[in-house]
């Protein structure tokens, strides 16, 4: 879109703003968009159609300027009479009796004004006649003579029937629902003949779908074609009737999303590899790239503290030790102070029991081949000594007494000089330089211990992989991933038998029930996420779903019953989403189109959204000089706070991200800069220390207490003090942005919008309430789903999903918030947590025994009976009286 | 054979009659505009005969004219109004009273109380908001009327002798001029509430009509 056009664009999007067509609805129905967005999508599409039209050899547009002036206007102020308070009663009510829409004479009136800031004259009449004529019911002939009649006064252009028809054919289009509507009126238009249509569509995944929107629309592109609206599971393409364009190949579509997916999942996937101590450590092998081991192996010490065991009662630790004693063999039960003393050892030993459990997974024959682990088993026992491989195989999840027994007392029995063997010389050097090589490995710092077993066992892993033919690694998966997810396109299509399919569908599902939730070679297997039939899958672990464990309708009643079976699509895309959080996710802010969006709102959708995140990121990276300001999303009675004075409609990415951010309470605060200290008093031990510090940080602290306020406040330019200040302040994204295409945007969250031991349907009403802010910043329709949970709307069912919860619904009464209700829930919710926060509430059902009272008096009898000032409630009273009545 | 009857109860929905109820309470509201409240600490004060009008109404055992005859009869014993009501007031009074009627006959039994209940307590809500604003209005011309004299909280707070915190910025955090204030009060803080409030008084406005929530 050139920059005259993008400019028009703008001027118009004033325009309506500055009539408050935001606030107003131009459709309701399936489907609710505002005239804002309406009008906007309607001159996008025309601005879009331009760009071929102007061509000589089609409708030669361009030859007269003033031509595209009444196109984009008309296109502008063809559904103004919308606008009206009678039309939008009768919108929100029909049974009030029909009243018309087409107001040709205020078209008219509001002409003058666009065309001055257009910079075109005297187009009103033309404009007029356009927007008399944009309704197939209002196309009778009393309406073409009158339109005559008014083209015979005025110097209107010649072909004023044609552009009329142009505008009826963009709000045709605009108005249709789904792409398949958009197709069927640009297909039955008076511009048939001009243009050349085609489209993608995708099943809706997740995050999957992002991408694959993504690398569509680059095929597409590419190839020519010009996209002319967005959807959420679609987008509508048009090109010159004349071009020779064609239909991007499944192949060309599949390499470009290999090559979307290899880019977006390029980051540190080491806090993904480790998965559960008591579980599943090497939940994802597929992400394994064997020159990052020793990082995972880190990752694998930092995943339990060194307290564990210390914090158990006595009872428990007795048994634990009970336990290592019968595994070493003695037979005399351990005495008061012995099992301290052995508590104490095995839990310092936790980090390295990890260490050793995800070296044997790494070891194992699925990733390094029984050639592989005969070598890790060779290699293994020349620093661990003679059955320390069976030893080590023999461990299973976390058990410390065997583990301590099988793994541990090998490698602290053993003499520094004897480990460190193992190692090349810098290596060697680096870790146990300053050391005395005859000390036994038990007698070292644990810090240093670590240090030492991650780069042995490294060495012992590179020696496997240098010997191996085929050492594992991902730089495959973008590839396997995009094999996978190209299943999800549905056109272009390629050429499926589709009885040939029903039969294996049908198959399938008889063949299925046996084996749901059994891991078998015979097996076939109906996906219980996305209902795909398939052979090979993937056990779900509880690192994909929640509750892989539990029962399910599809298998047979009776039995044993492991974990369901997932397709490959899901799980890869469960992959994704935990690379691109670097974790799982909780929950999942889904952004969509309301409808249907031009490709420059698109943009604008995709900018604000970015803004929004470097905003919020900004803070959850504490990249500001306060790391105590943070983001949150679930604290709604501090949002409504700062909602009062602001106009909901008049809210930017910037401004939401400041409602979101909220700063920590005094006493965590103290407790982090405590922790702050702590660390770096622990890395700089007392004694010289803060010089040490000083010389490592090139700094010149007089008082630890300075050094902490310098590296508090973002001071210090070094490494590991913004290392120590991320940890203590827990500076990490908890929220991730998934921003490719406007189609679909998603904001994956660490933890759920909710507070701690709150009821469903409390937390159901926060989500509507941050939904609706989201909604009405971003101009889109926004959902909060689970994790599990699929993607089964389309956007524009309203603005702010109500979550599946009955006593939430319940209250708003609707699935979906709609727009024209979005601030009246907005504020609702909002006064009805600030009231929340008072006592007379209970903190679990706070919000919903608030919205769900019979009136706002019972509210202020409730506060009055628990002896609670109620006039410093009295504007959210106010605001309660209106939905509560 | 006899055919069978098919019966299926939809149940009611207390929405249906949201608008009648609004009517009702905006009915008695304008009544209670006119009615001197003895104290307005307390539900049953704040809503006088309006509260015995839906205590009668529930029990079921009175007719419309008979409750009607029974609320003119407390309003007039209150010593407050010497006697008398206005007219005005009277028809807000007898015509909420014609609708509540009107209205608990047309929705099932088991409604009734809902009914009831939502009346109470929305106009309880009205009268209390009413009380609200007049106590933000006299606080408000409190501000108003010392800023005229003392131009800034810093020379109001020398007057007062009080600290400047206790004033506010934008004279925000001044207490509320009761009769209590004026009692308590001393040297230029009492003459300015009494002065204050012989303005108010003499405007024939009651500084002390909804004081409970600013006592506190």
């Amino acid at each position: 879109m050139d920059e005259m056009y993008r400019q028009w664009r703008h001027t118009i999007a004033e325009f309506a703003a500055g009539r408050n067509w935001m606030r107003l609805l131009a459709k309701r129905g399936d489907f609710e968009q505002t005239l804002f967005e309406h009008t906007l999508t309607c001159v996008e599409v025309m601005i879009q159609l331009l760009s071929i039209l102007r061509r000589p050899e089609h409708l030669g547009i361009g030859a007269d300027r003033n031509e595209e002036g009444i196109l984009v206007i008309a296109a502008a102020l063809h559904d103004s009479g919308k606008e009206s308070s009678q039309w939008q009663e009768y919108l929100s009510d029909p049974s009030k009796g029909f009243v018309e829409h087409i107001d040709k004479d205020k078209a008219k009136r509001l002409a003058p004004e666009l065309c001055q800031a257009l910079g075109f004259r005297n187009l009103e009449a033309v404009v007029g006649v356009c927007t008399a004529l944009h309704h197939k019911r209002a196309r009778g002939s009393a309406t073409i003579m009158d339109s005559v009649l008014d083209m015979l006064d005025g110097d209107g252009p010649e072909r004023w029937r044609t552009l009329a028809e142009v505008v009826d054919l963009v709000d045709n289009v605009a108005s249709a629902k789904g792409v398949f509507g958009g197709l069927r009126a640009l297909e039955h238009s008076v511009l048939s003949s001009h243009l050349r249509f085609d489209y993608h569509q995708v099943l809706v995944r997740g995050v999957s779908t992002v991408m694959l929107h993504k690398a569509v629309l680059q095929a597409y592109e590419q190839l020519g074609w010009v996209p002319l609206l967005h959807y959420h599971d679609a987008t509508l393409y048009v090109a010159s009737a004349l071009s020779n364009v064609s239909t991007p190949s499944r192949d060309q579509v599949e390499g470009h999303l290999s090559e979307v997916l290899a880019h977006a999942t390029a980051r540190d996937v080491a806090g993904n590899m480790v998965g559960s101590p008591t579980g599943n450590i090497l939940p994802k092998p597929e992400l394994f790239e064997f020159t990052e081991v020793e990082s995972y192996l880190r990752a694998a010490a930092n995943k339990v503290g060194k307290t564990a065991l210390l914090k158990k009662r006595s009872a428990d630790k007795e048994r634990v030790v009970r336990a290592y004693y019968k595994f070493r063999g003695m037979d005399s039960p351990p005495e008061g102070t012995d099992v301290e003393h052995e508590a104490a050892r095995m839990s310092a030993a936790y980090p390295e029991m990890i260490v050793f459990k995800f070296f044997k997974a790494t070891m194992s024959t699925d990733l390094v081949g029984a050639e592989g682990a005969q070598i890790a088993s060779r290699e293994y026992e020349a620093v661990f000594g003679q059955g320390a491989w069976q030893a080590l195989l023999s461990t299973s999840t976390l058990m410390p007494a065997k583990d301590m027994h099988s793994t541990i007392d090998r490698y602290w029995s053993l003499s520094l000089a004897q480990v460190v063997n193992a190692l090349e010389e810098t290596q060697r050097m680096g870790l146990a330089g300053s050391l005395d090589v005859g000390q036994k490995v038990e007698e070292l710092a644990d810090g240093i211990r670590t240090d030492i077993l991650i780069a042995v066992l490294g060495s012992i892993a590179q020696l496997v992989y240098q010997q191996i033919s085929a050492a594992p690694s991902r730089k495959a998966l973008a590839g396997k991933m995009a094999s996978a997810f190209i299943r999800d396109l549905v056109r272009p299509a390629h050429n499926v038998d589709i009885r040939a399919l029903s039969r294996e569908q049908l198959e399938t599902y008889g063949y299925s029930k046996p084996f749901a939730g059994k891991d078998s070679k015979k097996g076939r297997y109906i996906c219980p996420i996305c209902n795909v039939a398939f052979v090979e899958g993937a056990k779900a672990s509880a690192d994909f779903l929640s509750k892989p464990e539990s029962h399910t309708n599809r298998a047979v009643s009776h039995g044993s019953f492991g974990r369901v079976i997932i397709c490959e699509t899901c799980k890869y895309e469960r992959f994704v989403r935990q690379l691109l959080l670097g974790g799982r996710p909780s929950e999942m802010v889904v952004l969509m189109p309301m409808m249907n969006l031009g490709p420059q709102a698109g943009e604008i959708l995709l900018g604000r959204a970015r803004q929004l995140y470097d905003r919020m990121e900004a803070c959850m990276l504490g990249r500001g000089d306060d790391p105590n300001e943070q983001i949150s999303l679930s604290l709604t009675g501090s949002i409504a706070r700062k909602t009062l004075s602001i106009d909901l409609f008049q809210l930017g990415p910037t401004e939401l991200a400041d409602l979101f951010s909220y700063r920590v309470g005094e006493e965590n605060r103290k407790r982090r800069r405590k922790e702050l200290l702590n660390l770096m008093q622990g890395a700089y031990p007392s004694g010289g220390g803060l010089t040490e510090l000083n010389d490592m940080w090139i700094t010149s602290f007089a008082t630890w207490d300075e050094a902490a306020d310098a590296v508090i406040a973002g001071r210090v330019d070094d490494e590991e003090a913004r290392g120590m200040r991320n940890d203590a302040y827990k500076l990490y994204p908890h929220i991730g942005l998934v921003c490719q295409t406007p189609h679909m945007i998603l904001m994956p969250l660490r933890g759920r919008v909710s507070m701690e031991d709150e009821s469903d349907s409390n937390a159901a009403l926060r989500k509507v309430f941050i939904e609706i802010l989201l909604g009405l910043a971003l101009e889109c329709s926004v959902a909060i789903i689970s994790d599990d949970e699929q993607i089964d709307f389309e956007g524009g069912e309203g603005i702010a999903r109500v979550p599946p919860v009955a006593a939430a619904r319940g209250i708003i009464k609707t699935a979906w918030v709609p727009t024209a209700e979005a601030e009246k829930w907005g504020r609702a919710i909002g006064a009805a947590a600030i009231l929340a926060s008072n006592e007379a509430f209970p903190a679990r059902s706070g919000l919903l025994q608030i919205l769900s009272a019979p009136t706002a008096g019972h509210i202020l009898r409730r506060l009055e009976e628990k002896g609670s000032s109620a006039q410093q409630f009295a504007a959210q009273l106010r605001t309660l009286k209106e939905v509560l009545g | 054979m006899r055919s069978f009857i098919f019966t299926r109860s939809r149940p009611f929905d207390i929405d249906s009659v949201k608008p009648r109820i609004v009517e009702i309470v905006s009915d008695f509201d304008k009544y209670l505009n006119s009615y001197p409240v003895k104290s307005s600490r307390s539900k049953h004060s704040l809503l006088g005969p309006v509260g015995k009008v839906l205590q009668g109404a529930k029990s079921g055992r009175w007719d419309e004219r008979s409750l009607a005859g029974y609320a003119l009869n407390i309003h007039l014993s209150n010593p407050k109004v010497k006697g008398r009501i206005s007219a005005e007031s009277r028809e807000a009074l007898i015509g909420g009273v014609g609708k509540l009627f009107s209205l608990l006959n047309e929705v099932p039994v088991t409604a009734r109380d809902n009914v009831l209940d939502r009346i109470d307590y929305g106009l309880y809500l009205e009268r209390r908001l009413k009380g609200y604003d007049w106590l933000d209005y006299v606080v408000t011309q409190f501000r108003v009327f010392l800023r005229n004299k003392y131009q800034t909280p810093e020379e109001l707070a020398e007057a007062w002798n009080e600290k400047p915190d206790r004033i506010g910025k934008d004279f925000e955090r001044l207490p509320y001029p009761s009769r209590r204030l004026l009692s308590e009060a001393k040297g230029a803080k009492k003459a300015d509430t009494a002065e204050f409030l012989s303005q108010l008084l003499q405007r024939g406005l009651d500084p002390d009509e909804n004081e409970e929530e600013s006592d506190q």
